[in-house]
């Protein structure tokens, strides 16, 4: 049997639909998805079992901007980096605008990333062993502070950014190993769920922004009810934007690759790093989707790069894969290409296939089935939404303290949100302090805090470099820019 | 005399209440609770063994990941559980290190084990261009440099990084002479490894396996019993005089004070569902390891390895 078979089609389609429901609802995530599908993938043939599976990894990220368009609540962490935006673009034009914009530019992120797959996934991987704690050290704090330059207002971008970080110590040291800010509770000793907090700052802290704005602004803001089709919005505004951001979108996609396919860091930091040098570049809100869209997606073929040629996984949806290949009795590495050619060629083939007919037909599923949601009027929708947030955050550890943890964490987003804290510079500091963390600390036990060894590895200096230039290029853009308006 | 009676009236009454409770069990679906998430080697085998459980039992098996706190919520809902036999789980390693139970509060003696079900030997694992062709080698380079090698595998006191005490300790070593770089996991430090950051990995055979075949790592030894079957050509430490195994291990077990009978035909069930086919072919692909003992062998298997692992706990202070 093939991938081309029949039945191998069907796989990808439903895999597909089955991953963007996940992917566009919070608190379940693509790597629920996947392993849910495990039992029963391992009684099928490989060749329909891949199928499904490339199917659901390929929109399981992208599908998580669906949520993000409609109600602001990004479906999976990589799509936080920019559901801002997103969920601007589809309020003020049209949902079917802005998934336009993502679907295409995921579609041809994730193209490109496959090709890099194909190209160089051997010789890659040999770039993927210079990377230590240091260079990982380096190349986190490269987001950070990328991050925190693109906050309109740098003193509230660095609080909010210290918030997240601060939420993210509670829990297990990831270094030493002892408890920290559990008060005793067994509850926190893992941590606050990152997908909890996702949902309680952008999902509760919404519905609870919209309530209590409501009296103030009773106009009940009536929506122009668009006057073109959601495919010409789609294909036609959408296609001709990502038509025009071609150079970005290819920047960001070989940026989104390449971060991808280091072991460990994956499609939240590409969609991060790319989507904030596009707010450094002052990118309108329609340059900053399409950037964190198409390197995300790219980062998901680029964690196959390692995975396929070394065994090492490059996040937690390939590691389920890899385990996958080993129950097949397939294994990565070199022998994999010498061995079994056949198998890798049509892997690749129905990677392509997958961004290019199961991206754009999901997420204009999704496009339509939003654009007539959205025509309900919110105040009745928030109760819905609401709910959603609940069982999403059940779902993820069927725990109730998540559902405690939710609330005080959805009020902490009401009060940010209403002193202009920027909520994406919180996420931010949630998913990169424990890894800066966790590199600094690495790397100092490594060298018994010899300082010097940041700077004794070729590609931690260039990176390091980097860094410094990134800084002192941003304070004199902002006081060139800060002139002007001060005479 | 009439009271004597009456007494043994009440307690034949209630042995044959517990018999037949005990023939009846189960009625109802079971629940088999996993402390870990969706996708790791206790959820992929907690999956593939429950339908075959259920067909042995008569009763659907039901898996539940109760994941969150490093596995502390998980493993407390098991042993919180009501002990009738429709509430058992898997619990892993963790039960006995020393750390994790001062600070989850859980400890062995919380649960009733009932069959071991896996074994995950750990290997030491080098670069394919380290200095060292044997162990031996590898041994009396670190006796000659304590201190100048550093190795890695997961958090400090976390589970591999016993398996490194425990072998220091075998060798006449102090923790200081191979010291340890906390990573987030196995890949992790594995791409440590690789990247020269460390000089010696401390993880599961199967997490290594792909980076060895791939020529990019060599396994010096393994901490097993006898030789590993997929790789015939590498020492266990034993061999090499060195007293030392350490596997990460999955163990069915329900909550403690769970009826004997139950307990005893949970067992039979066990011992007959390891032996399925479909799931032996299922777990020999995976990479883990079949490693059954039945209810009693598996009780003096978590007592001893419990006593192995407190002995280290004052080696990491």
């Amino acid at each position: 049997m093939s991938f081309f078979s029949l039945e191998s089609f069907l796989a990808m389609m439903l895999g597909a639909l089955y991953g963007a429901l996940f992917g566009s609802l919070p608190g379940l995530t693509a790597t629920l998805a996947i392993s849910l599908f495990i039992p029963i993938a391992i009684f099928l043939d490989p060749t329909v079992a891949f199928s499904a599976i490339i199917g659901i990894t390929a929109t399981a990220i992208f599908a998580g901007d669906i949520g993000a368009t409609a109600m602001r609540i990004p479906g999976t962490p990589a799509s936080a980096a920019y559901t801002e935006e997103i969920h601007q673009i589809g309020k003020e034009r049209s949902p079917a605008f802005a998934l336009g914009i993502s679907a295409l530019s995921s579609a041809l992120g994730s193209l490109v990333g496959v090709v890099i797959l194909i190209g160089g996934s051997l010789g890659l991987a040999q770039v993927a062993k210079q990377f230590s704690s240091f260079e990982y050290f380096w190349l986190v704090l490269l987001g950070i502070v990328s991050g925190v330059f693109a906050s309109p207002s740098m003193a509230k971008g660095l609080i909010a950014f210290g918030v997240g970080m601060l939420i993210a110590t509670i829990g297990y040291d990831p270094a030493l190993g002892t408890p920290r800010f559990n008060f005793g509770n067994p509850n926190l000793l893992g941590g606050i769920s990152f997908i909890v907090a996702l949902i309680a700052f952008f999902g509760v802290a919404e519905v609870l922004n919209n309530i209590y704005s409501y009296h103030k602004s009773h106009q009940p803001a009536e929506k122009p009810i668009p006057k073109r089709s959601v495919a010409q919005e789609f294909f036609g505004a959408g296609g001709r934007l990502v038509w025009k951001e071609r150079r970005l979108l290819l920047r960001s996609s070989l940026l989104g690759t390449f971060i991808g396919f280091l072991p460990g860091a994956g499609s939240d930091l590409a969609a991060w790093i790319s989507s904030n040098f596009t707010r450094l570049r002052r990118g309108s809100k329609e340059q900053v989707t399409l950037s964190g869209a198409s390197s995300n997606n790219a980062a998901v073929a680029g964690t196959w790069i390692p995975a396929l040629s070394l065994g090492i996984p490059g996040d937690t949806l390939t590691a389920i894969v890899l385990g996958m290949f080993l129950t097949m009795g397939i294994t990565p590495g070199p022998d994999l290409f010498a061995k079994n050619l056949g198998f890798v060629v049509q892997l690749y083939m129905a990677f392509i296939l997958a961004s290019l007919l199961m991206m754009p037909l999901v997420g204009y599923l999704g496009a339509a089935l939003i654009s007539t949601l959205l025509r309900i009027p919110m105040r009745l929708l928030l109760g819905a939404v609401m709910g959603l947030c609940l069982v999403g955050a059940y779902a993820i550890n069927r725990n109730p303290f998540d559902l405690y943890l939710l609330v005080v964490l959805g009020l902490l987003g009401l009060l940010m949100q209403r002193g202009g804290f920027p909520v994406g510079q919180l996420i931010l500091g949630m998913v990169l302090g424990p890894l800066l963390e966790q590199y600094l600390m690495m790397s100092l036990i490594k060298t018994q805090w010899d300082l010097t060894a940041f700077f004794s590895r070729p590609v931690a200096v260039v990176l390091a470099v980097c860094n410094l230039l990134l800084i002192v290029g941003m304070l004199w853009l902002r006081g060139q820019r800060a002139r002007p308006n001060n005479p | 005399m009439k009271r004597v009676f009456g007494i043994l009236a009440v307690v034949a009454v209630l042995a044959l209440t517990l018999v037949a409770l005990g023939q009846r069990y189960p009625v109802r679906p079971i629940t088999l609770i996993v402390p870990w998430s969706p996708g790791g080697s206790t959820d992929l085998t907690a999956r593939s063994l429950a339908p075959v459980l259920g067909n042995i039992l008569g009763q659907p098996v039901q898996v539940v990941n109760r994941t969150g706190g490093g596995g502390a919520i998980g493993h407390a809902a098991i042993a919180q559980g009501d002990p009738n036999g429709y509430t058992i789980g898997i619990i892993t390693l963790e039960v006995v290190l020393p750390a994790w139970v001062n600070q989850t509060k859980i400890n062995a003696d919380a649960f009733t084990p009932i069959a071991l079900l896996v074994l995950n030997p750990v290997a030491i694992v080098v670069r394919k261009d380290a200095p060292w062709k044997t162990a031996q080698e590898f041994i009396a380079d670190i006796k000659a440099n304590p201190g100048k090698y550093k190795a890695s595998g997961t958090a400090r006191a976390g589970s591999y990084d016993y398996a490194r005490l425990g072998f220091l300790k075998k060798i006449g070593l102090k923790d200081a002479a191979l010291p340890w770089v906390p990573a987030q996991g196995a890949a992790a430090a594995l791409q440590e490894l690789i990247s020269g950051g460390i000089n010696v990995a401390f993880v599961s055979i199967g997490e290594a396996s792909a980076l060895v075949k791939a020529g990019e790592a060599r396994y010096l030894a393994f901490m097993t019993d006898r030789r590993f079957p997929a790789f015939p050509d590498v020492p266990t430490l034993k061999e090499l005089g060195v007293d030392w195994t350490f596997a990460s291990f999955l163990m069915a077990a329900a909550p403690k004070h769970t009826l004997p009978s139950v307990a005893r035909q949970l067992d039979q069930a066990f011992a007959k569902a390891v032996q399925d086919p479909e799931f032996v072919r299922f777990m020999n692909n995976a990479n883990l390891v079949i490693n059954h003992l039945n209810f009693d062998q598996t009780k003096a298997f978590l007592a001893e390895r419990n006593r192995a692992m407190a002995e280290l706990a004052d080696e990491l202070k």
